[in-house]
């Protein structure tokens, strides 16, 4: 199995994890309020924030590989295949500037929330870095999957599978 | 200077295909730079903003609908409906706007709602037959009343700012979304009819028992929440999660769509829908941050405000600011970027803050389905890979009776204030 | 001519007394600067939460904020210092002596050197924080025992509903008027500002137990970076003009809780004030907790030993 393959194996495994975590939390919290006061949870719906934003930052690079990210399409849709692929590297350039903005400034946050031993304000006095730290990853890996899918328009480039059809479904 | 390159960038970007995110989050980026904001602000904000216990609903009853299409409970439910009212010409079109309806009493979101109905709705409605282009327009533009109707994400969020009583704005809602429901539904029957949508053969009695049977614990679902949420025992984040629960419980025992094994692929695929969304609307956080930063919205509300307009004229003005900012923000960046300034103007100009919750709330239903940035519109697309125009040819109409409904909301106040009045008394 | 911009960013609305005030400090500054200091004032949390508005101090992102201590407390666990037994059912006075003495002092000297911001002066009070009931009215400690009280998260809160009996519940703000109008919790912890605010005698409060249980204090700061640009005698107008103007803004504060208080009268809330001998006797039964509850909060040893050699002012 390739690097690349291992890591989307790996992704999805931790997207469905965490998100299976925060209803479970999610879940739990309302039967501790609810149902039987005395296994009460105070901070699940903190908890599930937590858990969430791991998976979707997660899931945001899982989107570029499956071209989920939603984008209008009209003028792509009207431009010949190398009109295209053009327009996609452009397109690759400008999120791999962003994505890997993200990622440093979003370490700058993460660490600097480290350095300072921030926690949350509620009970649960939470690490707050934990939960930062999942944008640097998630926009670290876009910009992994963006690296890849510029050299694919680059040098791979295949219009019978790389482009966008106006054919109906 | 800075407007004019802002819209160069922003429509330029979007044209080229860039995601939705990546264009308001690189046009923050070159804003907050130019304008000497440091840059590590924008991931503070996209990470600050995703912190927010309210906006986990989305993703929990993005799940939900995901175990009930892929467990078989969404089948079993439109297999009933079908049943009962598959007669009529455009039966679950029609089925998708009453859902839409109730689904908006359960959930407090609009784009939730289109998600989680379209998930179910959409897919039904193609496999019989219907125009996609119709079913995804009915999809989105039904969606639309998850904010109106209580509970509302969007509507708690502006009694806070507005410092309105939150039960007050809610039973506001109430009428005008059912008056949306049933323009809604009155323009698909009429469609239905002229377009000659599919009639189902009718069902014999012992099979219309055994579908009815058969649906029963698929009807559960959507009760538990009701109950739950209706009598008095969960908030709106809790209710989603058990929606999640009972929709994963019911497809795993009852209709076994997928395996328990499986629990994990569903998931992944409910938040991958859900990330898509999310991403989207903390980058148009960070960008209506740069807005509200420069100063821009502010001096609109005061160009308004200072022209003494009469309250009609005022909210003829602000409808129009509204649907301009709806082009490029979503329904909390411009929440917090307008309100802020534009509640303190409104009782001035002898406007009720509370009927004015529902002509901004309704502004921002329209904003959902209107191009460039139209949530609806990208929800919907991505739930069928059909193309955006797609999508947007299918809801015009709607859009058309959304600002008909507009108007009406605007100009009879009475609509927005009867139930208020009548539970409350007038506000004090 | 403007030479600096200073934006100062709150999460209260133009109308709340914190706002107010911060809008007429701005204003003052401007003046006595003779323009050179350009001040805006961003409300309504259209810039940031109060939760995540230091952080954007730090980072050069705005100027100025008045966050509550509440809110600081993942930062500098002391500024959780006012949830401590010894604070329980104190007069307004007992607590301006501490903040404004060497108690404060401690927590201001972590503000400064963790968030790398200039202290402007004393905290701002936002008034008691009470307990509200929907079903119920709470008329002595006793009513308290078995009811659902919803707090902010902080861990003193959850604490002290624990020691009367009743089940701590969090619920973050937004979600209040629904959760109460539902029943989710019979009662509530906050002020009677927030309440009247929230007009929340329609989502059900119809009860007030006027039990002191602290004073939540907004704390005025500029950020470092931006207090050193300035030129000395700008360094003095900034910093005088809130030290001038405090006893003003403290006395509107109170003011707009007297207020409220009587906006909640007039729609119906009734309120109960168990008095200030039941308070101190609560406050003694509660003291042999103080320490637990100050290792569950983190305070820091130094802050605790000056709470000891302050004990025998702050008891009386
Ligand atoms: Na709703
Ligand atoms: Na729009």
């Amino acid at each position: 199995m390739s690097a690349i393959s291992v890591l989307d194996r790996v992704e999805r495994f931790l997207i469905g994890l965490f998100g299976t975590a925060a209803l479970a939390v999610g879940t739990y919290q309302v039967i501790g309020r609810y149902v039987d006061q005395r296994i009460a949870f105070a901070y699940g719906e903190e908890v599930v924030v937590y858990f969430t934003v791991w998976a979707v930052f997660l899931a945001t690079s899982q989107l570029v590989r499956t071209d989920g990210h939603v984008r209008p399409d009209l003028v792509l849709r009207l431009l010949p295949p190398q009109g295209q692929r053009w327009f996609e590297i452009f397109n690759c350039c400008v999120a791999l500037a962003f994505c890997g903005g993200l990622t440093w400034f979003a370490l700058e946050v993460a660490t600097g929330s480290f350095d300072l031993d921030e926690r949350s304000s509620t009970g649960l006095e939470f690490p707050m870095w934990i939960y930062y730290a999942s944008i640097p990853v998630g926009a670290g890996l876009m910009s992994v999957r963006y690296a890849l899918r510029l050299y694919r328009y680059l040098f791979e480039f295949d219009p019978s599978t790389m482009i966008i059809t106006t054919a109906e479904h | 200077m800075w407007p004019l390159l802002f819209l160069i960038l922003f429509f330029g970007l979007l044209a080229a295909g860039l995601p939705i995110f990546l264009v308001l989050g690189f046009c923050a980026a070159v804003l907050f730079g130019m304008s000497g904001q440091p840059l590590v602000g924008i991931a503070q904000k996209i990470a600050d903003e995703m912190n927010s216990s309210t906006l986990m609903a989305l993703p929990l009853f993005v799940m939900a609908a995901a175990f009930m299409r892929r467990g078989g409970v969404a089948k079993a439910l439109v297999d009933v409906a079908i049943g009962w009212f598959g007669r009529f010409r455009g039966a679950l079109a029609l089925v998708t706007v009453v859902s839409c309806t109730l689904f908006a009493a359960i959930c407090g979101s609009s784009v939730a709602t289109a998600l989680a109905m379209g998930t179910i709705l959409v897919p039904a409605m193609l496999e019989r037959g219907y125009p996609r282009h119709f079913a995804l327009g009915v999809v989105g533009a039904s969606g639309t009343i998850g904010i109106v109707i209580p509970p509302s994400l969007s509507l708690i969020l502006y009694g806070l700012i507005a410092e309105q009583s939150v039960p007050r704005l809610f039973l506001a809602g109430i009428l005008p979304g059912l008056l949306q429901a049933v323009t809604f539904f009155a323009y698909v029957l009429y469609y239905s009819y002229k377009h000659k949508l599919p009639r189902e053969e009718p069902v014999p009695f012992r099979s219309l028992v055994r579908i009815t049977l058969n649906a029963l614990p698929a009807l559960c679902v959507p009760i538990i929440v009701m109950v739950g949420i209706y009598g008095g025992l969960m908030t709106v984040t809790e209710s989603a999660a058990i929606s999640a629960l009972a929709a994963l419980v019911v497809s795993l025992v009852f209709y076994r769509g997928f395996r328990w094994t499986q629990t994990l692929d569903v998931v992944a695929d409910a938040i991958k829908s859900a990330a898509t969304i999310m991403i989207i609307v903390a980058s148009a956080l960070a960008f209506g941050h740069w807005m509200t930063d420069s100063g821009i919205p502010a001096k609109l509300v005061q160009f308004t405000v200072d022209h003494n307009l009469h309250a009609w004229e005022f909210l003829l003005a602000i409808n129009l600011l509204l649907l301009l900012l709806g082009c490029f923000l979503e329904v909390a960046a411009t929440l917090l970027v307008v309100m802020p300034i534009l509640a303190p103007a409104l009782k001035p100009i002898g406007v009720d803050p509370v009927h004015f919750a529902i002509v901004f709330t309704h502004n921002m239903e329209i904003a959902l389905v209107h191009p460039p940035v139209g949530l609806n519109l990208y929800v919907l697309a991505t739930i069928s890979t059909a193309p955006v125009w797609e999508v947007v040819r299918g809801i015009w109409p709607f859009l058309i009776l959304l600002v008909l409904v507009l108007m009406i909301i605007t100009y009879v106040p009475e609509l927005s204030l009867w139930l208020p009045h009548l539970v409350y008394g007038p506000a004090r | 001519e403007a030479q600096f911009k200073l934006r100062a960013s709150v999460d209260t609305s133009l109308s709340h007394a914190r706002t107010q005030s911060v809008a007429d400090y701005l204003k003052k500054v401007q003046e006595r600067s003779g323009g050179r200091i350009e001040t805006e004032l961003f409300h309504s949390g259209q810039l940031y939460r109060d939760r995540d508005v230091v952080k954007a101090l730090r980072q050069g992102s705005v100027e100025m904020a008045a966050p509550g201590n509440w809110v600081l407390t993942g930062l500098v666990p002391d500024a959780d210092v006012f949830q401590l037994p010894i604070f329980f059912g104190q007069l307004a006075s007992v607590a301006y002596g501490a903040a404004d003495g060497k108690i404060g002092q401690l927590v201001d000297t972590q503000f400064q050197q963790k968030l790398q911001v200039k202290i402007l002066g004393r905290w701002l009070p936002l008034g008691y924080q009470n307990c509200y009931a929907t079903s119920k009215p709470i008329k002595s400690f006793d009513d308290w025992a078995g009811m659902k009280i919803r707090n902010s998260g902080g861990a003193g809160q959850s604490l002290r509903a624990k020691f009367f009996g009743a089940i701590p519940n969090l619920t973050a703000w937004p979600d209040v008027p629904l959760a109460l109008s539902q029943g989710t919790f019979d009662g509530l912890c906050s002020t009677d500002e927030s309440l009247a605010s929230a007009k929340l005698w329609e989502a059900g409060v119809k009860y007030g137990f006027e039990d002191h249980e602290f004073i939540g204090f907004y704390v005025p700061m500029i950020s470092d970076r931006f207090y050193r640009q300035l030129p000395a005698d700008l360094q003095k107008i900034v910093v005088d003009t809130w030290q001038e103007n405090i006893e003003t803004y403290r006395k509107n504060m109170e003011t707009a809780q007297e207020e409220a208080h009587r906006t909640l009268e007039k729609n119906g809330v009734q309120f109960f004030s168990p008095g200030l001998e039941a308070l101190s006797k609560i406050r003694q039964k509660m003291m042999p907790t103080q320490d637990d509850v100050a290792k569950e909060l983190r305070l820091s040893a130094p802050l605790m030993s000056q709470i000891k050699a302050e004990s025998g002012n702050l008891s009386q």
